[in-house]
């Protein structure tokens, strides 16, 4: 190797020595990774919450809808049952109406 | 994070402080804007700590993101220009350490080299890393450092000479 390129390649390397990280470096460093971590705990919390009510709703909305359906039913067999209920009802009169007239004719004349 | 994280991550930024912010001094040649992009690739490496395998592992990193942060920079620089150590004054701690006339010129010479042949020769150096390991961390081809160190050493030694500071 050429002595002057020796003697420019360990200038350099003096040159370039590291320095020293200013006074403090460190503990800036952690201090600004501790003001980070209750941004990760309250982003793990939304996290976990998110799911908490997710699982809630899946549990909840199938439920709820369920329940609406059975109501749904009952009320409808209820409307039916009066109906049947009314027309029975004319039924009944209407035979009742015929039986009195029946008995009517077939009684004899004073 | 676990206790045992934040006490590995406290002993890397222990270990690598000195360096990291090195590297982004020499290279950019202003004190603050070092310090930042330091603390904020500690900060970077403090997220991706769960993937840091070993202490070589988060230095290798490190000097990546370091190197590659100061490119950004760069880049922005050209839009938006800043005072460079010029116009910063010192700090007292520095003042301290020998820092001869040759050193101070030959820093500034290096200052003066392009953007990527810059950061070679610091990596070369300052971090004393062989071609391979500066191609690798750089993503450039190993041929392209080898020419560029090349080049760089012939541009300094040509400026020095006239000069008459090289012997």
């Amino acid at each position: 190797m050429n002595p002057d390129e020796f003697d420019l390649e360990d200038q350099l390397r003096q040159a370039l020595q590291p320095k020293r990280a200013p006074a403090g470096f460190a503990s800036k460093v952690m201090a600004r990774t501790r003001a980070k971590q209750p941004w990760h705990q309250n982003w793990n919390g939304a996290i976990t919450l998110a799911m908490v009510a997710g699982l809630v709703m899946a549990v909840v909305i199938p439920v709820t809808l369920a329940s609406r359906r059975q109501e749904d039913r009952a009320i409808e067999a209820r409307n039916q049952l009066i109906t049947a209920l009314g027309i029975t009802k004319i039924q009944i009169r209407q035979v009742n109406e015929k039986i009195s007239q029946r008995i009517k004719r077939n009684r004899p004349a004073l | 994070m676990h206790d045992v994280s934040r006490q590995s991550f406290e002993q890397i930024v222990a270990d690598n402080q000195s360096r990291v912010y090195s590297l982004a001094l020499h290279y950019l040649r202003d004190h603050p804007t070092a310090e930042e992009i330091s603390q904020d690739v500690f900060l970077q490496l403090f997220r991706d700590l769960p993937r840091i395998e070993s202490s070589a592992h988060a230095r290798w990193w490190l000097r990546r993101a370091v190197c590659h942060r100061c490119f950004d920079e760069t880049r922005k620089r050209k839009h938006r220009p800043r005072p460079g150590l010029e116009a910063v004054p010192e700090p007292a701690a520095l003042n301290r350490e020998v820092d001869s006339f040759l050193n101070d010129r030959l820093r500034r010479l290096i200052a003066d080299l392009p953007d990527h042949a810059r950061m070679t020769m610091i990596l070369r150096y300052q971090e004393d890393m062989d071609p391979a390991e500066i191609a690798e961390i750089m993503k450039v081809p190993v041929s392209t450092v080898k020419s560029q160190l090349h080049r760089s050493l012939a541009v300094l030694r040509g400026k020095l000479k006239k000069q008459e500071v090289c012997r």
